[in-house]
């Protein structure tokens, strides 16, 4: 089959490799309909993320139908058509009873890395490092599906693929990280990034009844999307200081919720960005915090701060003295994509969100290489790749 | 992986050797290593998994059988990386409490002791203590699996977690890859 692999810093190719099979009782392999490329892709062709190997297969928003099973698979059959969770989630242990299935505690074979970078391994992900398991992702003619019954749900014969793909991860993942804010009606909330996450995220802090939401971005088409979804909108290259904007917005109350949808390769600008952009460029600090050090500064005295953009490392100068004295919850984490797959499926037929809104580019897997480098030269109004394969 | 694998072989070395050094010197005849594990299921099925001593070449890498030859012993072998012939016997009981052991092959004696009690918030502890003798065979024992023995226990108490709560040991063997993949990064 054909496979779009990582071999290095902007190096992606699509090779003709061998096809899945079934390697576990639990599996599944799916012939692939659409699959994106994330933003959190875009740290893995950059090269931000250790323990990639070459010739990985990346990829961990898809979905397709099934062609194969494994004997204990219960819930699936060939022909189903299905959309996959990024995290891969047993469903049986501890963490997964609490419905914390980015947390399974037994579906990175890798394990012992993870631990030793972080002290506990979360789950395995699709197409993501070694470090989180080093499965084959779905970025590619067919995929391997472990744990099938837990990670898959059927989508609907009538909804097409570009409404249902997203329920895979940005959905869910914007879905979580306003969730975790507990927004009121009178709500302010600010977000960093109005790359697809953010999109979603402004969507889904709207849908959950926050008062206001204030989206960030420097990309006038982005920030265009976010206005369009009802976001007050704020271009941080325009603005002589973010924060004085932010202040006079919520006359110097400052946001009730702050969300950080950008991660580690934040752009920003002044000083510190630069002082970040160069230890980043050459590895003395692996994640550049940027957004999520304006976000702390900004967030209102006993807000929220919430933190769905992927950060892998350690960061320098990271403000916990401004985080302490306002009494700040940072809430974080990968996105528990099972447990928000059901209700914001049923959102999606029912009409009260259209996620194929933020599709901007539709190409086939062969020319995936340059999906990839149009997403992140952010070229032709590039907000989302779907692939074709 | 390469960067995480190399310094673990060099601790893991160093750490074998240290741990036998100092076992030796207090005039120890065995090592002792201790890990536990937290199981989301009930303490019967976890005895019943720890009583059949034949299921333990799904959970210790390189063990490739354990036979039973009559009641309470067994015979075990290994293939990878070197072959081993040894034996089994189970000393003492107490269902789903505790279980002891001894393990003999190619001149290596180990005890263990696989301890069962409730873990809070449901699910079952389970506390494994082995005592290698002599103290330097440890890494010989468990350097297949990892070179840090004390990591070596904790990776075969996570596959088993795994296979009893999952059903399965999570794998990628036999996945596909692009042709070009040289060495790890």
């Amino acid at each position: 089959m054909k496979a779009l692999c990582w071999y290095g810093r902007e190096d992606v190719r699509i090779e003709t490799v061998p096809d899945p099979g079934i390697l576990a009782p639990r599996d599944v392999v799916l012939d692939v309909t659409s699959t994106a490329i994330c933003g959190s892709d875009l740290h893995l062709y950059r090269g931000y993320i250790p323990t990639l190997r070459e010739g990985d297969v990346l990829g961990h928003e898809f979905m397709g139908e099934v062609v194969e099973t494994g004997p204990e698979v219960k819930r699936l059959a060939i022909g189903d058509r299905v959309v996959v969770a990024f995290p891969i989630a047993c469903g049986r242990c501890v963490h997964c009873s609490r419905e914390q299935h980015s947390l399974c505690d037994d579906s990175n074979p890798n394990a012992w890395m993870a631990e030793a970078l972080y002290g506990h391994s979360g789950a395995g992900i699709f197409g993501y490092s070694h470090l989180l398991g080093g499965y084959a992702g779905g970025q590619a003619e067919y995929v391997r599906v472990p744990f099938a019954d837990v990670g898959c749900r059927k989508v609907p014969e009538e909804l097409p693929d570009d409404k249902a793909l997203f329920l895979s991860d940005i959905y869910p993942t914007g879905w979580q990280a306003a969730e975790v804010c507990e927004l009121g009606a009178d709500d302010v909330v600010a977000i960093w990034g109005c790359g697809p996450v953010g999109q979603f995220a402004i969507r889904s802090a709207l849908l959950q009844g926050a008062g206001r939401v204030i989206a960030i971005d420097r990309v006038p088409e982005r920030l265009a999307l976010a206005q369009e979804a009802g976001a007050e909108t704020l271009d941080y290259e325009e603005e002589d200081s973010l924060l004085e904007a932010l202040d006079d917005l919520t006359a110097g109350r400052g946001p009730d919720a702050c969300i950080d949808a950008v991660g580690l390769e934040a752009h920003g600008h002044g000083m510190l960005a630069w002082y970040d952009r160069a230890k980043h460029a050459v590895r003395l600090q692996t994640d550049r915090p940027t957004a999520l050090r304006q976000a702390i500064q900004a967030c209102r005295k006993g807000g929220v701060v919430s933190i769905p953009g992927v950060y892998g490392g350690v960061v320098d100068k990271f403000p916990l003295g401004a985080a302490f004295s306002k009494g700040l919850r940072l809430r974080m984490g990968q996105t528990h994509v099972q447990r928000y797959m059901d209700p914001l499926l049923d959102m999606i037929v029912e009409g009260r969100i259209d996620p194929s809104e933020i599709v901007t580019h539709h190409l086939p897997l062969d020319q995936a290489v340059e999906g990839y480098r149009l997403f992140a030269e952010k070229e032709d109004g590039c907000v989302k790749v779907v692939l074709q394969p | 992986m390469g960067w995480i694998r190399k310094g673990v072989a060099i601790g893991g070395a160093a750490s074998a050797a240290a741990l036998a050094w100092r076992a030796l010197r207090r005039g120890e005849t065995a090592t002792r290593l201790e890990a536990a594990v937290a199981v989301q299921l009930p303490r019967a099925e976890v005895w019943s998994f720890w009583r059949k001593p034949e299921e333990l070449p799904h959970i210790v890498p390189g063990l490739e059988a354990v036979k039973a030859v009559v009641d309470g012993r067994y015979r075990w072998w290994t293939s990878e990386p070197v072959e081993i012939d040894g034996s089994l016997e189970i000393l003492d009981e107490r269902p789903e409490e505790v279980l002891s052991y001894r393990v003999e092959g190619s001149g290596v004696e180990g005890r263990a002791q696989v301890r069962l009690s409730e873990a809070a918030g449901g699910g079952t502890v389970v506390r494994v203590t082995l005592d290698i003798d002599p103290p330097g065979a440890v890494g010989r024992v468990l350097g297949a699996i990892d070179p840090v023995p004390r990591r070596a226990i904790k990776e075969v108490l996570r596959r088993h977690r795994q296979l009893l709560e999952a059903g399965e040991i999570p794998t990628t063997d036999g996945q596909p890859a692009g042709a070009g993949r040289s060495q790890a990064r």
